[in-house]
C-alpha cells in the first residue's frame, strides 16, 4: 500500500467517522423533530459510502473491490433521496413528504439503481490506480438514466432551497437556505465531477472523492446549526424571528438619531430598502419627533405622529420609543415602534361622520328624544328641552318626576322602574307632561330600554299631541256631546218632575175623587217617569265615562270591592250573600272609572242573585296568556250564552223589567270604561247557574 | 220688624207650583216672592225696572235660584248679587235640575251658599224643599243688617 493509497483510505475513513458523529450530533440536538431525523437519514448514505470506500481503496483484488463498490452503491444510489427529503423538510414541504406515492417513487428509484449496479449495469469495471481503484462506467442508457436521476434530485434540492429563501420572512431561515444551496452546489458539483463525470470520460487518474467532498455540505450544516441555531432554537434567534414577524414596525435608532436596524415591516411600510434606510436620520422620516426631548426623558408613549414614506406619502402611526441603556446607565440607542393606524384613522373618521349625521338627525327631529337613567335625564335633543320649556343645558340632569303631571307622577315612575327591572310594561301611551312654567300638555311617549354607559337606561321619544288632528276632532266631538248632555241634564228632567210631581199631587189631594184603578194608573205614571229619570242618569254616566279624562294611577281594587260589598249589604241587610274577595288585587288605571266598573258588575251580581236564598259573589284576578284578567262571579240567575253578544249593547236587556229592574246601560258603561283603558270585557254564564264577567286593562 | 221671605227665581210654572205646594205642605209659613227670569230677579233685588222704588232695606232671607233661566241665567244673577256691596252676603241656594260637575264648581266659585239638585221623584223633592226652608229660614243664623 503506497502513501497515496493510504491517504485515500484514511480520508474516506475520516469522512465515515465525521458522518457518524454528525448523525449522533443532529439527533442529539432534537431527536423528536422531523427535520433532525431527516437530516440523520440524509447523512446515513454518505456514511455507508465512505465506509465502503475505505475498504474499496484498500482492496487488493478486483473482486474485493467490486464487492465494496456494490456496498458503496447502497450509499451513492440512495443519498439523492435522503438529501431531497431533508431539503423538502427544511423548506416546509411536509405535505409532499407525507404522500405515500412520493415516498414509494423515491425508494423505488434508489433500490432500482442499487439493483442495476449489482447486476453490473452501471460501473462495469474497476481499474487499479496509484490511489486505489477507479470506476469504469458502462456507456449505456442506464448510466444516462442514473445521471438524470442525480441531476433531477439535485435540481429539486436547489430549487426548494432557493424557493424557500425567497418565501420565508425570517432572516435567519434565509441565511440558512443560502448556506444550504451554496454548500450543496459546491459539494455536489465536485463530487459528481470526480466520481461520475471524469470516470465516464475515461479519466481514472483523479481519485473519486465525492463522499469526502460532501463533507463540505455537512460542514455547512454544522455552521448553520452553530451560527443560526438551525434545528435548535436559541433566545437570540427567537428574538430575530419575533422581530421579523411582529406587525409593528420596529427600529433601533442610535443616539445620533440615525437608524441602525429596522425590521421587515418598516421596509414594507415605508418603501425603503434596507440599504436606503440604514443610516438615515429618524427625524427625516418621522415628522415632529423631538430627539433631544426623547434622549432627555428616555420614552415616548403612544404618541400619534406621521411617518413619511419614500414616495412622499404620509402614514399616521402610533409612535412609541424607549431608550436602551448600557450597564453604566448611558443611553446607547433607542428602540422605536410605530403602529400603522391608517385603517383605525379611517374608521375613526367614518365614525365621526356617522356620529355627526345622527346627531344632526336627532337635533332636528320633530319629536323629543332623550334618555333617562336613575330617574334623571342624561341625554336629550334640543326639541325635547324646548318642548318642556328648558334650555338644553339646564335640561340635562333634571329628575324626570319634575316633568310629569302630578296626577300621573307616581304611577309613571313606578312603571319606569318596573320596566328597567325587566318587567313587560306598555311601551307607548299618552302622558301629561309638565313644562318648566308649570303648564302641562298631552304627549305621546314611547319607551325603549337601551344600554347607556354600561348600564340600563330608558330611551324616550315624545311628541306633543295637543294639536294633532285626531285630538282636535275628538275634542270637537266631545264638546258637542258635552253640550248635548248638559242640556239633557237640565231640560229632560224638568218635565219628568212635573209628571211625577202632579201625579203625586193628584194622589194626595184628589184621592177621594179617584177609584183604585185611577190611583193605580197614576202610580204607573209615576213609576214610568222615575224609570225614565233613571235612564237619563245612566245615559249621562255613560256619556261622562266616554268623555272623562283618564288619570292613570295604581288602584287597589280589593279595597274598592270591599267598600261596594259593604254598601250592598247595608242596603239589604236581610239578604244572605257571601262575598269572596281576593286580597291585594291592584290595577293600573283611573280609580274613579274603575270604581264605576266594579259598582256595575257587583250591582248586577247582587241583583241577579236576589231570587236565590243564599248566594256567593266572588271577585279575583288571574293570569291568562300573560295578561292579568279580573273577574266578578256570581251564582245567580245567569244568562243564556246564546245572547252573550247582546249583553254589552246599551238598552239591551236579557231579563224582563218586572223580574230584575235595570236600564240596560250598566254593562255598556263597563265596556266603555274597559275599552278606554285599552282592555277587553267578556262574560260567561248559564241560566240559573250564575254568570262571570271578566275584564282586562291595558295591553 | 224683621220680614222673612224667600225669593224664588224659577221660569217653570210647574216647578213654581210644586215648590210652593211643598213649602205649604211642610207647615212652613213663609212669604214667597216668585220671579220668572234673571232680569226680573235682578230688578227685584236692586229695585230697578218694575220694582223701582222698592225698599231696598228689605231683602229676602234666602234666594232659591235656578240656573237655566231666560234672558239672564242663574250664574250671571249670582255674579251680580256677589258683586254688589249691598247683597254680597245674601244667602243664595242654587236649586236646579242639573247635577253636572261643572255647574256645581262654577256655582260655588261664584259664591253660592248651597247647591241642591231637584229630584225627579216628587216625594224626595218635597222633602228637599222642606229641609231647605227649615234650614235657611229658621236654623241658619245671619249677621244683622245695618239699619239705615
Amino acid at each position: 500500500m503506497n502513501a497515496l493509497q493510504l491517504f485515500t483510505v484514511l480520508i474516506n475513513f475520516f469522512a465515515f467517522v465525521v458522518y457518524v458523529y454528525l448523525i449522533w450530533f443532529v439527533l442529539n440536538l432534537n431527536r423528536k423533530e422531523l427535520l433532525n431525523r431527516l437530516c440523520a437519514l440524509a447523512i446515513m448514505p454518505f456514511a455507508i459510502w465512505s465506509f465502503a470506500f475505505t475498504f474499496l481503496h484498500s482492496a487488493s483484488t478486483v473482486n474485493a473491490a467490486t464487492f465494496w463498490m456494490n456496498v458503496a452503491s447502497i450509499g451513492w444510489c440512495s443519498f439523492p433521496v435522503g438529501v431531497l427529503w431533508f431539503y423538502l423538510g427544511f423548506s416546509h414541504h411536509e405535505k409532499l413528504l407525507k404522500k405515500k406515492s412520493f415516498i414509494a417513487v423515491c425508494l423505488f428509484l434508489a433500490a432500482f439503481f442499487i439493483y442495476e449496479q449489482w447486476n453490473g449495469n452501471l460501473i462495469v469495471d474497476l481499474v487499479r490506480q496509484p490511489y486505489g481503484w477507479s470506476s469504469v462506467w458502462k456507456i449505456s442508457p442506464m448510466s444516462f438514466a442514473f445521471s438524470m436521476y442525480y441531476l433531477l434530485f439535485v435540481v429539486g434540492c436547489m430549487y426548494s432551497a432557493l424557493d424557500f429563501e425567497h418565501r420565508t420572512n425570517s432572516v435567519r431561515e434565509k441565511k440558512q437556505a443560502r448556506i444550504f444551496y451554496v454548500n450543496a452546489l459546491v459539494s455536489l458539483i465536485l463530487g459528481t465531477t470526480t466520481d461520475v463525470m471524469l470516470p465516464m470520460l475515461g479519466i481514472g487518474t483523479v481519485p473519486p472523492l465525492a463522499d469526502v467532498f460532501i463533507l463540505s455540505w455537512a460542514g455547512g450544516l454544522v455552521y448553520a446549526v452553530k451560527r443560526y441555531g438551525f434545528m435548535a432554537l436559541t433566545p437570540a434567534t427567537a428574538a430575530e424571528d419575533i422581530l421579523s414577524t411582529v406587525a409593528d414596525s420596529l427600529m433601533l435608532v442610535g443616539v445620533d438619531g440615525k437608524i441602525v436596524l429596522a425590521n421587515k415591516r418598516v421596509y414594507e411600510l415605508l418603501g425603503y430598502t434596507e440599504q436606503e434606510l440604514k443610516g438615515k436620520d429618524i427625524g427625516s422620516i418621522a415628522d415632529g419627533i423631538d430627539m433631544a426631548a426623547l434622549l432627555e426623558s428616555g420614552t415616548i408613549r403612544s404618541q400619534e405622529l406621521t411617518l413619511v414614506k419614500k414616495n412622499g406619502e404620509q402614514v399616521p402611526v402610533l409612535f412609541s420609543a424607549s431608550a436602551v441603556k448600557d450597564q453604566e446607565g448611558e443611553i446607547v440607542g433607542i428602540v422605536v415602534t410605530a403602529l400603522d393606524i391608517t385603517e383605525y384613522k379611517k374608521v375613526e373618521q367614518e365614525l365621526r361622520a356617522s356620529e355627526q349625521k345622527y346627531r344632526t338627525l336627532i337635533d332636528h327631529a320633530l319629536v323629543g328624544i332623550g334618555i333617562h337613567q336613575d330617574n334623571r335625564i342624561v341625554f336629550a335633543n334640543r326639541r325635547m328641552a324646548t318642548m318642556l320649556g328648558y334650555s338644553p343645558e339646564e335640561f340635562i340632569g333634571l329628575p324626570i318626576a319634575d316633568l310629569i303631571h302630578p296626577a300621573e307622577r307616581s304611577a309613571i315612575l313606578s312603571r319606569a322602574h318596573k320596566r328597567q327591572s325587566g318587567s313587560l310594561e306598555p311601551e307607548t301611551y299618552e302622558i301629561r307632561l309638565l313644562r318648566k312654567d308649570g303648564s302641562f300638555f298631552y304627549a305621546l311617549i314611547s319607551n325603549g330600554l337601551i344600554d347607556y354607559n354600561g348600564r340600563v337606561a330608558t330611551l324616550i321619544t315624545i311628541s306633543d299631541i295637543t294639536d294633532t288632528k285626531a285630538r282636535r276632532e275628538l275634542e270637537e266631538a266631545n264638546k258637542e256631546l258635552e253640550a248635548f248632555s248638559y242640556s239633557v241634564s237640565h231640560d229632560l228632567r224638568a218635565p219628568l218632575r212635573s209628571i211625577d210631581g202632579f201625579s203625586q199631587v193628584l194622589l194626595e189631594d184628589y184621592a177621594d175623587k179617584l177609584d183604585d184603578q185611577g190611583k193605580d194608573y197614576l202610580r204607573r205614571i209615576r213609576a214610568a217617569s222615575l224609570r225614565m229619570s233613571q235612564l237619563i242618569n245612566d245615559l249621562l254616566t255613560l256619556s261622562r265615562v266616554t268623555r272623562a279624562e283618564i288619570h292613570f294611577e295604581e288602584v287597589d281594587l280589593t279595597t274598592i270591592v270591599e267598600n261596594i260589598a259593604a254598601e250592598l249589604k247595608e242596603r239589604q241587610p236581610d239578604r244572605n250573600v257571601k262575598f269572596i274577595i281576593a286580597q291585594n288585587v291592584k290595577a293600573y288605571g283611573d280609580s274613579h272609572l274603575l270604581r264605576i266598573v266594579l259598582e256595575n258588575l257587583l250591582d248586577n251580581a247582587w241583583k241577579f242573585t236576589s231570587k236565590h236564598k243564599d248566594a256567593v259573589i266572588e271577585f279575583g284576578a288571574k293570569e291568562c296568556e300573560g295578561k292579568r284578567v279580573y273577574f266578578v262571579r256570581d251564582d245567580g240567575a245567569g244568562f243564556d250564552m246564546a245572547y252573550v253578544n247582546k249583553l254589552f249593547v246599551p238598552f239591551q236587556r236579557l231579563h224582563e223589567q218586572d223580574e230584575f229592574e235595570g236600564t240596560g246601560i250598566g254593562l255598556a258603561t263597563v265596556q266603555r270604561i274597559v275599552h278606554r283603558h285599552g282592555g277587553k270585557v267578556w262574560a260567561e254564564g248559564e241560566v240559573e247557574k250564575g254568570a262571570t264577567f271578566y275584564f282586562t286593562l291595558q295591553l | 220688624m224683621d220680614r222673612r221671605f224667600v225669593l224664588l227665581v224659577e221660569d217653570s210654572a210647574d216647578d213654581v207650583e210644586l215648590t210652593l205646594r211643598a213649602l205649604s205642605r211642610s207647615d212652613i209659613l213663609v212669604e214667597v216672592v216668585v220671579v220668572h227670569d234673571g232680569v226680573e230677579a235682578l230688578d227685584f233685588i236692586f229695585g230697578t225696572g218694575p220694582y223701582a222704588g222698592r225698599n231696598l232695606n228689605v231683602m229676602p232671607t234666602v234666594v232659591f235660584l235656578d240656573l237655566k233661566l231666560p234672558r239672564v241665567n242663574g250664574f250671571e244673577v249670582l255674579q251680580r248679587i256677589r258683586a254688589d256691596e249691598r247683597t254680597k252676603l245674601l244667602p243664595v241656594v242654587i236649586l236646579t235640575s242639573s247635577n253636572e260637575e261643572r255647574d256645581l264648581i262654577r256655582s260655588y266659585e261664584l259664591g253660592a251658599n248651597s247647591y241642591v239638585c231637584k229630584p225627579v221623584n216628587y216625594i224626595q223633592f218635597s222633602e228637599a224643599i222642606r229641609q231647605l226652608g227649615l234650614y235657611w229660614l229658621f236654623l241658619n243664623e245671619f249677621p244683622m243688617r245695618e239699619n239705615k
